[in-house]
């Protein structure tokens, strides 16, 4: 199945096009887990996760066409 | 004719003068402002004018105050606010700013959460004033938001914001402010807000420190109902730390999006 991906700021880079967007043939019945370890995203940096813009989170399980939304903020405010 | 004085119609005689109005409304006014400017008292009205009539020194009337804001720029603003209430989680660089600016629009209830007490490296951005110092930060911006405009209702949380009290905080909120500084706490927040009250729209800031362009700061919506404001990346550290335009101009950002959330604008 193929999932949509969007990554925010410093994860941007981990994403498939590298600007933070791109698609993924990943495995039926893939975890965000699965996936953020695929792409090889630091587990330890605290980051919201949204799947098709509602929450979710590393155990969540996708659908094909699912859009996979992790943003990390950084300090300050 | 028809005139109105403190933004209320007034019926005057033609070609009466202002010190007549003043003499009928309040005799211990010293301030007459016509039309936006200061005026004599012996000038002749005309049909159409807006004669403020101020005693200086004395706090109008609730009512009097709500009508002097709202009539000249945007009627009916003010009314469509009232109902509302907005959480602000974190009354810092970014929440005391956004909850000065949203209760001048005349947001109705602010519910304002935060732990921390006002200490001196806070007045470098964060609207304290030196007389504040050591009183909780909730209890102090209280304190000004109440001079900006006695009408807005405050509840106040001087309290550490965890997964475990936010629905108690937070429950009734249409919108809540994220105005954390560490971005455990951010996250913690957006999550909780995210999985358990999914109607609630989020407004977020990440990426507000220094002194880079105010350009950088842009607004992204991350989920369906959860936006963030700021450069996502500039991330307060030494000798880049928060500083009053940048943290300021994004809380105020923060404010015109949880204005127009309100509006039904987005």
């Amino acid at each position: 199945m193929k999932v949509n991906i969007k990554f925010f700021a410093g994860l941007r880079k981990f994403s498939p096009d590298g600007e933070g967007y791109g698609a993924l043939s990943v495995e039926s019945d893939s975890t965000v887990g699965d996936i953020l370890d695929h792409l090889n995203v630091p587990p330890e940096k605290p980051s919201i996760i949204l799947i098709n813009g509602v929450h979710g989170n590393r155990q969540s399980v996708l659908k094909d066409g699912d859009t996979l939304s992790v943003f990390p903020p950084v300090a300050g405010g | 004719m028809k005139i109105y004085v403190n933004e209320r119609p007034f019926e005057a005689s033609e070609g009466e003068k202002i010190a007549s109005i003043r003499d009928k409304v309040n005799p211990r006014a010293d301030l007459l402002i016509l039309n936006g400017f200061p005026a004599a008292e012996d000038h002749k009205l005309s049909g159409g004018d807006r004669l403020s009539i101020i005693e200086r020194g004395v706090v109008p009337p609730i009512e009097e105050i709500e009508a002097m804001i709202g009539a000249r720029h945007t009627p009916g603003l003010r009314e469509r606010l009232r109902g509302a209430r907005v959480g602000i989680a974190g009354v810092g660089g970014l929440g005391s700013n956004v909850a000065l600016a949203l209760t001048r629009v005349g947001v109705g209830t602010l519910v304002l959460a935060d732990f921390d007490v006002v200490e001196p490296s806070n007045l470098g951005r964060q609207q304290f004033f030196t007389d504040q110092i050591g009183m909780e930060k909730t209890s102090a911006l209280a304190e000004t938001l109440g001079r900006a405009h006695p009408g807005v209702a405050l509840e106040l949380h001087p309290v550490r914001v965890t997964p475990e009290n936010i629905d108690e905080i937070f429950g009734g909120c249409s919108v809540v402010v994220e105005a954390f500084d560490r971005a455990e706490e951010k996250t913690m927040l957006v999550e909780v807000l995210l999985k358990e009250h999914p109607d609630v729209t989020i407004v977020a800031a990440s990426g507000v420190a220094g002194s880079y362009s105010t350009e950088g700061l842009k607004i992204h919506r991350v989920g369906e109902r959860f936006y963030v404001v700021g450069d996502l990346e500039s991330e307060a550290r030494p000798f880049q730390g928060l500083m009053a335009p940048r943290v300021g101009a994004a809380g105020h950002i923060q404010a015109n999006l949880v204005l127009r959330v309100l509006l039904g604008e987005l």
